[in-house]
């Protein structure tokens, strides 16, 4: 009978184990279909232990973590893809013309680097972030992602809670 | 037989290991000042014209374009190099509702990065790049054409409306 030297013992361990780690990671290696990308990451995020729902137009996921998010997928044949993050925060429609408003959001913009504020057609406050992979993302990139977008959301609205008072509910 | 096959695994292993010796590794790195440090001499490795600023907090990068780079890690969480282009414009557009519009429709309707005024009146465009420790030279070089693709495609969009406030 045939047994493995230590060595080798280690590097067949070693590959076994390395190949189990990748095995949870989201791989979008030939999706080029942005609403095929959702329907993996949809699959892939129940595996890792989130609850999301695909929209109803397919090209976009909401992720329920307490506060609500919504996940757009974009995926490209370079095999480079992003997937951008929102957290929005409703608030009134006369928002869009409230000038103080935009000043504050423009400060954010300025001094905070880890998303994108702005006031949509609505009058809501939108925080945008991204996170950008090669084909393959792993559930800790995400985790850690997921953590620094709440992060990020808590620290801007915890600032600026009195000037946004009279804007949002 | 076998032996060839543990041989074959064991350069597998090696091939794997001198690709990955490419990748900007932070994992033992805590301060972003030593990050900027490598950061600058990898981009210098992987191609770029790449030079760092006196208190090491920012990267400066040359590809066809100037950027400019932060480098922030963490223990726990993620890495990110945030990279921003900055076009030179006039100190009164600080204060012009009238760029400050464009600027919120660049925000509105663009996914890709952060557009602001800074202190200056110069339009910077900020974009985030998050990593877990080690960052491949084909997810950089793809950001960074991004990055200046993103930028070109903003411009033309908008040349007519920033013009006046841009040289």
């Amino acid at each position: 009978m045939y047994t493995l030297k230590p060595f080798y013992a280690f590097l067949w361990a070693l590959s076994l184990f390395s190949s189990s780690v990748s095995a949870a990671d989201l791989d979008l290696s030939g999706v080029d279909d942005d609403a095929e990308a959702t329907r993996k990451i949809n699959v892939w995020l129940t595996d890792i232990g989130y609850t999301a729902k695909v929209s109803t137009s397919g090209d976009k996921l909401f992720l329920d973590e307490g506060d609500k998010y919504a996940l757009l997928p974009l995926v490209t044949e370079s095999g480079i893809d992003r997937i951008v993050i929102y957290k929005v925060f409703k608030g009134k429609p006369s928002n869009v013309n409230a000038e103080a408003l935009h000043a504050i959001v423009r400060q954010i913009n300025a001094d905070f680097n880890v998303c994108t504020a702005f006031v949509d057609k609505g009058g809501a406050l939108q925080l945008r972030f991204s996170i950008i992979f090669e084909d393959k993302l792993s559930p800790r990139l995400f985790r850690n992602t997921m953590q620094h977008v709440k992060a990020g959301s808590t620290a801007i609205i915890k600032e600026y809670r009195e000037k946004f008072r009279p804007y949002f509910d | 037989m076998k032996k060839i096959l543990l041989a074959s695994l064991s350069l597998a292993c090696l091939i794997s290991g001198g690709l990955r010796a490419a990748d900007l590794n932070v994992a033992d790195v805590r301060k972003d000042e030593d990050a900027s440090v490598l950061l600058r001499g990898w981009a210098a490795d992987i191609g770029y014209t790449a030079t760092i600023s006196d208190s090491r907090k920012v990267v400066f990068l040359k590809d066809g374009l100037d950027y400019m780079l932060a480098i922030k890690v963490s223990a726990s969480g993620i890495d990110r190099v945030i990279i921003y282009n900055i076009y030179k414009g006039k100190p009164s557009n600080a204060s012009s509702r009238e760029l400050m519009a464009i600027v919120r429709e660049i925000n509105m309707s663009k996914n890709v990065c952060a557009a602001y005024v800074d202190k200056d009146g110069d339009l910077v465009l900020r974009f985030v790049l998050s990593f877990d420790d080690r960052l491949s030279p084909k997810l950089f070089r793809n950001q960074i054409d991004h990055v200046k693709a993103a930028s070109q495609n903003i411009l033309d969009e908008f040349s007519s409306k920033l013009d006046p406030y841009y040289e």
